[in-house]
């Protein structure tokens, strides 16, 4: 991987792209790139940030539109036009967090993947760069939801915003890792479903533990919720290196 | 080529291991959270029904995949050049998903409810419309699953609508009257109105029927799917309706309680003539309401325990002890009755709080009837009281006894540590039964102190154990 060639194909005319989209991506053009001395890491920044715009193109949004169509209906009519109850709220906002993280595993499908041994670009760039794109995006829809709930809870309601992210954060790291590993086993998109069945098998095997082991607690800030999201921020972690070994290259 | 397309399809849907998977955890976590219940017929069927959902969202997901896959891997031109069609496919799978569901949640459900006959005296009537539904909504969600993967394109539509159902059935704990257009009604106590069933073990096959209809809809308009689709919703509406007609448990308010406020459904079954069976072993009559008989000999152990310490004098006078529906009891006996299981049984809780029926009782430690509440500290009594207890569990500091799944019971009286631990002491002195009944008369005067005491139950003074500002009368 120590490769720094002096032209870097535009990756727009093909390899990234799915097919579903892969008519539409990109015009081919070869960019050609100065190699400035400082070496491979600037080349790699740069190409990454080439790789941008076609890979927004290939990743397919479609999901993670409908789950947004879905949240959106989901928060406003739930009670509509009274307070939100805060563990109803907190049932809505752990749904939505869960169905955005497995939206967000469909952008890891890359169709080409197998053919995309000899790319200049590394897989690991090209795999983190998905997971930036659509995870971006997911947390921005995420942020928007959670705007809406605080506005809808009653006045005084206890919500804590920072332990909700870490479970956020966490749900939505497990389910790009999920998606990660299974990307490398199995082509097609319903690889990404891993993230979806390793969310759920989690949530399952989760959510019926007693209470000083409860990972859920329903009710915000009471019970054992303190000691709950030490071990969340404790796990936020874990997912992440997981997702990071996942994106490497397919052979060493 | 349909059969073999549906047997094939059959085949994959049994080995997926999110079908099987589903099934073992669904029913792993349904022994687990009834492990410590005695089971009741009324009530493990409709949990039962509300965890298969789980397994039937696990199919919806497995089914859709199914369904969609001819879309997927580069299908759609390698089957272009192929006799079958897409139409043959989806019948195919239409045939194999609901089977696959429809004996798995079979297999979980019946296995479930075996293991629950084998785990003690079993109570309560058996509903059988409810096992069914169970087995239905499964098969309900693969037709659903059919559907979804048809008609929207998008994997991630199959877990969406898993996640609306699901929140739609968590959020339904009310029962209120929407509730009954879900497929899964999955919250019920014992002493709730029945349920409306049958007619909704029919509204979810019609729903199957009618999203079966739909699935197939997508090739073409043919005869017999929309046949399907509006026989399905012509009955899946009436009975749908009927079904949310049936309105919600009036759950009582706090303060006075009239037969007013007792649900006009259940008014019979627990304000009504004859709603006891009794039955009376060694000299205590036991009453249950019909079908909880079975229950009798496990409300005794702990009743015999604690009333086996007392005077004889008492021994012979121990009244009724009396199943009681605590949601629906006005206080209507004043008092007569002062021993009450509730309409479950199982928790360690429950047998404590006989126990401490029987120990106040005995002892006579209680607040004055105009203010609850009342402070034990120092009083013989509440040690002796405590000790009563200690013959079912061990002593310990006032707190709320869980009686039941939705009420917790608390003594309103006061004590601290020192009465505790000198239960506890009396507790492993030999002879102590021998001692307490040798001074009854003494020990049970609200004035006797715990220090007067001490010496007559041989016990040596360890802590300072001063009597309250409000000493229990």
């Amino acid at each position: 991987m120590r490769l720094t060639p002096d032209t870097v194909r535009s990756p727009g005319n093909a390899p990234e792209s799915g097919p579903e989209s892969g008519s539409e991506s990109g015009s081919g053009q070869a960019v050609r790139l100065a190699v400035p001395r400082g070496g491979a890491f600037v080349v790699r920044w740069r190409t990454a940030v080439l790789l941008v715009r076609p890979l927004t193109r290939a990743v397919d949004w479609a999901p993670l539109a409908v789950v947004t169509a879905f949240a959106a209906a989901l928060l406003t009519l739930m009670n509509a036009g009274d307070p939100l109850g805060g563990a109803d709220a907190l049932l809505l906002m752990r749904i939505t967090g869960t169905l955005l993280g497995s939206a967000a595993a469909f952008a890891l499908v890359d169709a080409m993947s197998a053919d995309l041994g000899p790319a200049a670009v590394p897989r690991w760039v090209r795999q983190a760069l998905r997971c930036l794109l659509a995870g971006g995006a997911a947390v921005a829809v995420w942020f928007v939801a959670f705007a809406h709930v605080l506005s809808r809870l009653p006045e005084g309601a206890l919500f804590p915003v920072g332990d909700l992210m870490v479970e956020m954060g966490v749900c939505l790291g497990i389910g790009l890792a999920s998606a990660a590993t299974a990307v490398r086993y199995a082509t097609g998109r319903q690889a990404a479903m891993a993230a979806v069945v390793v969310q759920l098998a989690l949530v399952l095997a989760t959510i019926l533990l007693p209470d000083q082991l409860r990972l859920w607690p329903p009710t915000c800030g009471f019970g054992f919720w303190d000691q709950a999201h030490a071990f969340w921020l404790g796990m936020l972690p874990v997912p992440y290196v997981w997702l990071a070994l996942a994106c490497r290259d397919l052979r060493r | 080529m349909t059969w073999e397309l549906a047997l094939f399809e059959a085949r994959r849907l049994l080995r997926h291991p999110l079908v099987w998977g589903a099934a073992a955890l669904v029913l792993a976590v349904q022994t687990y959270l009834s492990r410590d219940q005695q089971p009741d017929l009324g009530v493990d069927p409709v949990h039962a029904t509300g965890l298969s959902a789980c397994l039937a969202g696990a199919v919806l997901m497995v089914a859709s995949l199914a369904a969609s896959r001819d879309g997927r891997h580069g299908m759609p031109e390698s089957l272009a050049g192929l006799p079958g069609r897409a139409e043959h496919r989806t019948r195919a799978i239409l045939l194999a998903a609901p089977l696959v569901a429809g004996v798995a949640a079979a297999v979980t459900v019946f296995a479930y409810l075996g293991i629950r006959l084998l785990n003690g005296p079993v109570a309560g009537r058996l509903d059988p419309w409810e096992p069914l539904t169970a087995v239905a909504a499964a098969m309900l969600a693969a037709a659903l699953g059919v559907a979804v993967g048809r008609w929207a394109r998008w994997l991630i539509a199959g877990p969406m609508v898993v996640a609306a159902l699901g929140v739609l059935i968590i959020m339904n704990t009310t029962n209120g009257a929407a509730g009954w257009w879900l497929p899964v009604m999955q919250k019920y106590r014992p002493d709730w109105p029945d349920r409306p069933s049958g007619v909704h073990l029919v509204y979810v096959v019609a729903l199957a029927a009618l999203f079966a209809g739909l699935a197939l809809l997508r090739h073409r308009v043919r005869l017999a799917p929309a046949a399907a689709l509006v026989a399905g919703l012509g009955v899946a509406v009436p009975t749908g309706a009927v079904a949310a007609a049936e309105p919600p448990v009036t759950q009582p308010t706090s303060g006075e309680l009239t037969i007013e406020d007792v649900d006009p459904r259940v008014r019979e079954r627990y304000h009504g003539a004859g709603t006891h069976r009794c039955a009376v072993r060694r000299g205590i009559t036991y009453c249950a309401y019909p079908g909880y008989e079975p229950w009798i000999p496990l409300w005794e152990e702990p009743v015999r325990a604690a009333v086996d310490v007392l005077p004889a004098a008492l021994r012979a006078r121990v009244p009724r002890v009396e199943q009681t529906s605590l949601r629906w009891y006005l206080g209507e006996d004043g008092g007569a009755t002062v021993i009450r299981p509730t309409m479950t049984w199982g928790h360690p809780d429950q047998r404590t709080a006989l126990a401490m029926d029987v120990a106040i009782w005995a002892t006579g430690v209680r607040d004055a009837d105009d203010t609850p509440g009342c402070d034990a500290h120092g009083q013989a009594r509440t040690v002796v009281a405590l000790w009563i207890i200690g013959q079912v569990s061990p002593p310990e500091l006032p707190r709320a006894l869980h009686v039941d799944a939705d009420n917790r019971s608390t003594w309103l009286a006061s004590w601290g540590p020192a009465e505790v631990v000198y239960a506890k002491l009396l507790l492993s002195t030999p002879g102590a039964r021998e001692k307490v009944l040798a001074r009854w008369d003494t020990l049970m005067k609200p004035t006797t102190t715990i220090d007067q005491a001490l010496p007559l139950l041989g016990l040596d003074r360890k802590f300072d154990a001063p009597t309250g500002a409000t000493p229990c009368a």
